[in-house]
This record gives structure tokens, sequence and C-alpha cells, in this order.
């Protein structure tokens, strides 16, 4: 493979991660939602729950829950790692090397950049600001820096100090933090102590000059002139000018143009040495290789006058190992063994290259470069490890789904035998046989509650279903008394006005007749078709109540009418659906009832439109007795306006009486309506069979109390099934 | 004209209160010279009965002049003789025509006096308030029109028609009915309509024993023609106010059918004296002289007679035709 589409070849990997997020939320939700039931289950069992014997306690507490709970927390740390893995933009590279091994000339050649923006490891410039450089297309080259905050200070950073230092109880506050007086416990006397002692020290005497940028927004953004007053403690160029803000920063992010501009979507990571700077750099390390890293560049340079592999390093090598899950350093990491010019190290360089396995030190290569020189870097050490990374990160991705999924099924294991034992002490737990409790229940159900009501309900519907309804009745007594109010019928002036403006007294008639008309005819249709709507809501509202009180309370949410709707969902993915014709029948008729309505349109439109021909205005087709009269002679606006309230009060009169007749006709299709209804879901062959099947698919969320264990081992029974928790 | 009280015809009018009788009956006498020209009749009101009936025509023809009558006629207050003199044209009155008109309220309080009024009545006018009869499902007819008071009335009364007048003429007219004779199907529904709110009264009548003594027939009359009921309005609880309206602002005085009361009246006085042998018949033979041009005059208003359309001959055909 070539560096040219290298670059595509990076941009690949990382889109190709992006599944693997997913999936990977997508499972520790799912963790999440399991260890609360676990947690319920444990819960239930609890020593205080006074519902069970303690016989049946004591079966709950012999369960293996404990277990699978490790086990996830375990997973879940896990997968979180994995996740911000994946997530990230770059392919990341980390540079490990101790101090003085040309870590920050490999660094700078790679990048470009100089030891303005990546200070030398000289021991009194390093300061253990976690620096990553991302090759990023613009020109300009700038930063962005991220500050602790005050919490995460003290924590990550102070608090450490306290206890390896054995100072006593670490600081509260950054005020506390300020004033507490530091001496040396007797313990600590090696020479590494004392320093790391200097380290506290001059954190807290220089605590004025970088306070202010703990818990500073983050990021920072800064150009590239500002770079080292946040990264080193004395001005690369002026080491008499001084730096104190590092002391605050977590981390500082560089975006460069690379050298090789195709490099692609790549990032280089500082990683500090072991004891080069403060306490605290472990853990650090471990936690960013885990997280942050994908490939390991370890830097050496041997020393002209002698050198071999010490403990320190096999140290370095084995934290590294450690940090990433004893997937093997071997196939993602290269050593580089640091050339001087002019080859005074060469020969040492190359020992070292030889003796690099019998230390156990296994990388994928070995290569040995003068990491300060720019082309030397781009040509022997950059091209390998791109292309190695190419080649085998996949394979690294893979290798840590893997594991994951490997703890999966050992989890999956775990809730298979959880779930086994449980069902085995179901009939401990819960009492009687289960097909006994849930029989009684449901005659309970069906002929106790649910057929009474619903044939009671019916027999009232019918006794009324003469009778006017109220609602209907009050619309219509609202909507005259409306209409009586607001005829539409302008003041004279204003008919005056109008008979002015048409040029015409005719067509100001014509046209307040038409106003008259459509107001009296709009007043009347909103006003009925709500009322109408409200009966309807009502008698379904009644229905949804009756079911409710039967016993499907609990397997909804929902009030009012839109139990109706849930049941309907519920009836539709039942799995006997296609099969089961008595649950066709139930389904349609709750589909039926709730897609009934009454409308105006249809009930009262037609009837009420008759009365206001008096109000409509002659032309071609329509003259003579059956529309409005025709304006006598040398009409008046006074004329006009008795005219129109006298046929607006005779159009009115004529449609509440013809109104007063249909109030009854909601009362009957209601009792039709419930009649199809209770047809359907009471009376049509086989349905009770079909209700018991629902039913009982549905037991433990209707009848919780009773089936209580079976609801709460339901849920890890679900997820021991293989295949349930996977990232493939 | 001979005072002799033998002269007199009786026409009692009954009725509710305000249903218009004592118009109808100005709008009768106002057809009257059109109707019975014919026959050379004239018809003469004495000066109390001309002015009143006069001021109840001007009234009347008020509520043509404006598009919505809300007011009603002033009602009468007390029971009122209204006198013609009926006789040939140019010639003395032979006959007095009597009409009793009372207000409605008086039949509840004086049940005696109307009575008696009903026994001395040849011909009894039932005036119908129609539209308390068709609207609001009827709920307002009993009250209005008092059916069943009516029909109480005549319980009595036919006890003693053999003392009294033997035979009667019993005119149903709705009035105020030019909302529901519009059109044919209309006025069926009104016959109809009639005949089921009627049904005690007209049972009384048509038992066998008064078939061929009582006559009864519908005459639906317009009194003003176009005007139409509009809508109902409580002016009260209990207190309903019936609205009328003109068809049109231009539409005239126009009373239709009003003719019609009379000439089934006149039929059925001229065919009961010419078959009683007794004194009237002299009066009439000398009014009338039999003559051909008369009988062919009456002959013609028997043909011209609305038998239809709402118009209907319940019972009693015979006492109406003059077959030979």
């Amino acid at each position: 493979m070539t560096t040219l589409n290298i670059q595509e070849q990076i941009s690949e990997i990382l889109v190709l991660r992006q599944p693997s997020v997913h999936r990977i939320a997508d499972v520790r939700e799912k963790l999440d939602k399991l260890h609360h039931h676990l947690q319920n289950v444990v819960n239930y069992g609890n020593s205080e729950n006074i519902t069970l014997t303690d016989e049946q306690k004591a079966s709950i507490s012999a369960l293996p829950v404990a277990e699978a709970l490790h086990q996830i927390d375990s997973l879940k740390k896990d997968l979180a790692r994995l996740q911000a893995r994946f997530s990230r933009e770059t392919l990341n590279i980390g540079v490990i090397g101790r101090a003085r091994q040309g870590k920050s000339r490999l660094l700078q050649s790679l990048t470009g950049l100089s030891r303005r923006e990546i200070p030398d490891a000289d021991g009194m410039h390093c300061t253990g600001v976690r620096s990553s450089i991302c090759h990023s297309l613009e020109t300009n080259t700038y930063a962005d820096v991220y500050f602790y905050n005050e919490s995460g200070f003290l924590e990550e950073v102070i608090a450490p100090y306290y206890r390896e230092l054995t100072l006593g109880n670490p600081p509260q506050s950054i005020e506390e933090f300020s004033v507490r007086d530091l001496t040396l416990g007797a313990k600590a006397t090696t020479a590494v102590d004392l320093a790391k002692f200097e380290h506290l020290k001059k954190y807290q005497k220089n605590l004025s000059e970088y306070r202010h940028l703990l818990g500073h927004a983050s990021p920072l953004h800064i150009e590239k002139e500002e770079i080292p007053k946040f990264i080193t403690q004395y001005d690369p160029d002026d080491s008499k000018v001084a730096y104190f803000n590092y002391l605050a920063v977590r981390e500082v992010r560089i975006f460069c143009c690379f050298p090789n501009e195709e490099v692609g979507k790549i990032a280089v990571v500082d990683m500090p040495g072991l004891g080069d700077t403060g306490i605290g750099d472990e853990e650090r390390m471990i936690s960013t290789l885990s997280e942050e890293i994908d490939f390991i560049l370890f830097v050496r340079m041997p020393k002209h006058t002698g050198d071999y592999w010490a403990d320190v390093d096999v140290g370095l090598y084995d934290i590294a190992n450690r940090a990433l899950q004893g997937t093997s350093l071997e196939t993602w990491s290269f050593q580089i063994i640091n050339a001087l010019a002019g080859g005074s190290n060469q020969r040492n360089c190359e020992d070292l290259r030889e003796t690099i396995n019998t230390h156990h030190l296994k990388v994928a290569q070995t290569i040995i470069a003068n990491c300060a020189d720019s082309a030397t870097v781009q040509h022997t050490i950059l091209p390998p490890v791109l292309d190695h990374i190419a080649k085998y990160i996949t394979v690294l991705d893979r290798r840590f789904m893997d594991a994951c999924e490997r703890s999966l099924i050992d989890l999956q294991k775990t809730l298979a035998k959880l779930a086994q034992e449980a069902g085995q002490s179901i009939t401990l737990v819960s009492g009687a046989n289960e097909y006994t409790i849930f029989d009684n229940l449901f005659q309970d159900f069906w002929n106790e509650k649910l057929t009474l009501d619903l044939e009671t309900l019916r027999i009232d519907l019918w006794q009324r279903r003469q009778d006017k309804d109220p609602n209907l009745s009050t619309a219509i007594e609202i909507a005259c008394r409306e209409a009586k109010e607001e005829t539409g019928i302008p003041p004279i002036e204003e008919i005056r006005k109008k008979s002015m403006q048409k040029g015409s007294i005719n067509k100001a008639y014509y046209d307040l007749l038409d106003i008259v008309r459509v107001n009296l005819s709009e007043n009347f249709q909103s006003q009925l078709d709500e009322s109408l709507k409200r009966s309807v809501d009502e008698l379904k509202n009644k229905l949804a109540g009756l079911f409710s009180n039967a016993g499907l309370s609990s397997l909804t949410e929902q009030k009012n009418v839109s139990i109706l709707a849930e049941l309907l969902d519920l009836l539709e993915t039942n799995a006997d659906h296609a099969s089961d014709l008595g649950m066709q029948k139930i389904h349609q008729g709750f589909k039926d009832l709730l897609e009934f309505q009454l409308f105006y349109r249809g009930l009262a439109q037609p009837r009420i439109r008759k009365h206001l021909d008096y109000l409509t205005a002659p032309r071609e087709g329509i003259t003579g007795e059956r529309c409005a009269p025709e304006l006598g002679q040398n009409p008046s606006a006074e004329t006009i306006a008795e005219m129109l309230i006298t046929l607006h009060s005779e159009a009115l009169y004529k449609i509440d009486e013809e109104l007063q007749d249909l109030l009854w006709e909601p009362s009957m299709s209601l009792f039709s309506i419930t009649e199809e209804f209770l047809d359907c879901v009471l009376r049509a062959e086989n349905v009770e069979s079909s209700w018991r099947k629902f039913l009982w698919n549905h037991r433990e969320k209707i009848w919780k109390n009773e089936f209580k264990w079976q609801h709460l081992i339901s849920f890890f029974q679900e997820y021991s099934k293989p295949g349930k928790l996977t990232l493939i | 004209m001979s005072a002799d009280a033998k002269n007199c015809l009786n026409i009692t009018m009954l009725g509710a209160r305000g249903v218009g009788k004592t118009t109808l009956l100005a709008s009768v006498y106002n057809e009257f010279d059109s109707t019975v020209k014919d026959l050379g009749l004239t018809l003469c009101p004495s000066s109390d009965t001309s002015a009143i009936l006069q001021q109840r025509l001007a009234e009347l023809k008020r509520q043509t002049e404006v598009f919505s009558a809300t007011g009603g006629i002033d009602g009468t207050n007390s029971p009122k003789d209204f006198e013609f003199g009926l006789g040939l044209v140019g010639k003395d009155a032979e006959l007095k025509l009597v009409f009793k008109d009372f207000p409605g309220g008086f039949i509840k309080d004086h049940p005696e006096q109307v009575k008696s009024f009903i026994d001395q009545a040849d011909v009894v006018l039932l005036a119908i308030d129609t539209p308390a009869m068709m609207e609001a499902k009827g709920a307002w007819h009993e009250k209005i029109n008092s059916p069943q008071m009516i029909a109480d009335l005549f319980k009595h009364v036919l006890r003693n028609l053999e003392k009294t007048t033997k035979t009667k003429l019993v005119i149903m007219a709705p009035v105020k009915c030019e909302s529901y004779v519009q059109r044919d199907v209309d006025a069926n529904k009104l016959l109809l309509t009639l005949k089921e709110n009627y049904l005690p009264l007209l049972n009384l009548l048509n038992a066998d024993e008064f078939l061929g003594k009582i006559s009864v027939v519908v005459t639906p009359v317009q009194t003003l023609g176009s005007v139409r009921f509009t809508r109902i309005e409580e002016s009260g609880p209990g207190e309903p106010r019936f609205f009328f309206r003109k068809i049109s602002p231009q539409a005239l005085y126009q009373p239709r059918d009003v003719d019609e009361i009379l000439k089934y009246a006149l039929t059925f006085i001229i065919k009961k004296y010419l078959d009683d042998m007794g004194f009237f018949k002299r009066i009439f033979n000398q009014m009338f002289n039999l003559s051909k041009p008369f009988e062919n005059a009456v002959n013609k208003m028997v043909r011209n007679r609305k038998e239809s359309n709402g118009f209907e001959i319940l019972q009693g055909k015979d006492l109406l035709n003059f077959d030979k």
C-alpha cells in the first residue's frame, strides 16, 4: 500500500468504526436496564419484605444475582471505554518514552512544529501537560487548551500527592489547599519522594498565578505564539520568563499541518514517561492509553557510551501492555531507536535492536532513525507506521470487540443459569400453581367484572336510546342564543353605506342575505359538531373505564379513551393475531369503536338547509317562493334591516324546531355502536378463549402482585437468550 | 224589515280568543257583494255593525303595510250581534241575518248562554287558529283552540237538536292558514291534522243519529292572503305569541276563499228552507220568486264551491246539494 491512498484508508477505518459505536451504546443501555431489574429482584427478596416467607427469601438470595451484577458492572466499564475509543475522530499515535530519549524531537519531526510548541524533555521544562497534535489542513497552527475545574484539579492532581506522601487528608477546596501547611512526613525520605514534594510545593506556592484558570471555559482557543505559555515552565527562547499556566492545564490539542500532508486523520499524542514529572502519571497514562491511543511508538536513545534495556524500559512496556487489556502490544507498537546525527551511537542502536526480544519487549517493528531529522522521520518512520496502522487497526479493533463479546457471552451464561434457577423457584416464591392463580383471576375479570359491567352499560343505553342527548340539547340552546345575539345584521347606517358602496340597494341586500345565512349556518355547525364529539367521547371514556376497572388498568399508563387505542395496539402485536379469529374479532371491535364519530354534516345539516331558503338570494334557477323575498318599491335601509331581522328570526325558529326532532338520534347511535362493539368483543364465537390467551400473555403486567415474581424474572429471562446481548 | 224573531237567521261564531272571528266576519262581509251578485241579493249591515266592521277591515288591511306583522288585532271584549238585512237588490230586506260573535273567554265564563246561542243557530262557524294547531307539533292547540271545550258544548247542544233547529251546518274554518295551503299536499296535510285534532268533536257529530241532520264542512280561509307564519315567541311562560310576515314587501292585501264560507252558508240555508213547509218558505218564495235564473244561480254557486285542496264536506252532503 502506498501513502497515496493511506489517507482514504484511514478515513474509511474511522467510518467503519461508527456502526460499532451504535451497537455498543445499544448494549450499554440494555445492560443498564438489566442492572436495574436485577436490583429489583434483590430488593424484592430483601429481608424487609413482609409478603414473603423466610423460605421464599432464602430461595431468592440463593440465586446468582450478585455474580451477574458484578459482570455487568465490569462490562459497562469496558464498553464505555470502547465506545470512547471508537467515537474518536482521529487515529491516535501515542509516543511513549522517558525524558531525554528524543521523544520531543520525534514529535517535532513528525508534525513540523518547533520546540516552542513541543518543548524538549529537558528536566526543567517538562510539565506533564498532555498534548496531542492533530493534523489539520488549515495552514494556521492553533491550539485548544482544556483546563481542570476545581474539583477535578483537587481530585486528580493534588490528592494523589497527599495520599502517596501521607500528608493527611487531601484538601477539599482550593482555599484549603492554599493555606494548609506543607510538611513532609517522616516516612517520605527518598529522593523520589522529595522531588515529588517539591512539585506539590510548587503547586501551592504559585496558586495565585494559575488559580483563575481552574474552571475556565474549555476549550480556550489560542494562536501558535501563545502555546508555550500553557505548556512550559519557562519560555523556550528566554529562560528568564516563567509561566505558571501549565499547572491548571489538563491537556492541549494542537492543530497544524503535518509536513506530509497526506497523512489524513491522524493525531500524535505525547505521553509522559514514568517518574518524569509528578504523581499520577501512571494512572493518567493507563487511562489515556486504553481510551485514546490506537498505536504506540516507543522511543529510546541509547547513550553512545554504552546502553542496554533497563528495568524502567520493561516497566514502561508493562504498564502500556496492561492498559491495553492484554491485547498484546506486539501488534501495535513500534520501537524507535534514536540514532544521533554523526552516528556516534549507531552501534549501540544496533545492540538494542538485537537484544530487544530477549527482554520480551515485543513490538511489531524496530526502526533505527534520527528522530531529530525531519526528512528521515518522514521517510523512514512515518510510512511504515501509517502502513501498519492501515493494515492492522481493524484487526485490533476487532480484538477489543471480541474481548467484550466474550464477556457478554459469559454474562449470558450467568443469566441463563439465573433464569433457570429462578424458574424453578417460581412455585416456591409465588405460591400455588401459576395457572390456577391465573384462571381465578381471569374468571373474576371476565365473569364478575367485564361482562356484567358491559351488559349493565348496554341496558342503560338501551333504556335511554330515545332520550334527548344532553350535550346536543345544550349545544342547540347555546347556538340559538348566540345566533340571536350575533345575527350578523349590521346597524342601519352600515346598511346604507353598503348599498352606496355596492351601487345598488339590491346588491347590498343580497350580500347581507349571504352574510346572515352563512353566520347562522356556521354557528350551528361548530356548536353541534363539538357537542356530538363530546357525547361520543363520553361513551368511549365510559367503555375505556370499564375495561380499566375490570383489571386492565395496569396494562397501560394511558387514561380515558387512550386506553382503547393502547389495547388496540397490544391486540395488533399479539402473536396469535393472524391466526386467531376470535382475536381478530376483538380487534375489529376496538378499531371500529375508536374510529366512530358523529358529525353535524351527516346528522343535521340536510335538515337545516331547507330552512335557510328564505335567506338565499334569488338567482337563475332559484326563484320564486323558496328563496328570499324581493325588495319592494323604494326600499330603504330600514326595510332591509326589518326584513333581515324577520327572516333571520324565522329561520332560527324553524331550525330550532327541526333540531328538537333529532335530539334523540345521538342516543340511538351511541346505543347502536355499543351493541356492535359488544357483539365483537363479548359475544362473538370463541372470544372468551381469545381474551384468555391475550391476558395470559400480559399477566405479569395486569396482575403485578400475583405474578410479581414472574414479572421480575421475565426481564432477565428475556436477556438470557443467546443473541440478545451482542455487539455483532 | 219586520222585527219578527222568526225572520232571523242565527249564525254563531265560535273560536278562540283572538283567532279572528270578528275579522273573519268583516272579510266575509267584504266579499259578499261579489259572491252573491248572480243571485240578485244584497246584504245590508246595521249602522253599528257597519262601523265596527269597517274598523276591523281597516285594521286588517293595515297588517299588510308592514313586512312583519307583530301586532295583533284587538279582540272583541263582549258578545256582540252583527245584524245584516238580507234582501233583493233594490228591495227592502226580508230576512235578518244575525251573526253572534263573542270573545273566546266568554265561553268559559258563561257556558249556559253560549249553549242557548248555539241552540238557536242554524249555522255554527267555528274559527280555528291554524298555526296553533299546526306549529310546535300542536303544542298550543289545546290551549288556544280549546277543542275539548268546543266538543263539550256540542254535546249539550245536540241533545236539544230536535227541539230547536233540527238541522245545523257546522263550518270548521281554519283561519291564518296562508302558510299551510300553498300546495295541494300541504292543504291535505292541514285537513288531516284538523281531523286528528278534532276527533272527539267529529265523532260526536257523525254519530248515526246526527249524520243526516248535521252537515260539517271544512273551509280554510286566507283573510290576508299574502302573509306567512314566521315564528313563535314565548312572551311569558306558557304565553306564546305567533308572528307573521308578508311574503314580500310589495305583496298586496289579497284574501282568498273567504267567499266559500258564504257559499256554503247560503246554500245550506236556501236548501233548508226550500225543504221546509213552514213559514219561511213563503217568504223565500216571495223573495226569490223561485225563478229559473235564481235556480241557475244557486246551482252555479253549488258547482263553484270548492270541495278539494283542503276543503271538504265531512258529512251531510245532502243538506248542501240540490238534487232534483
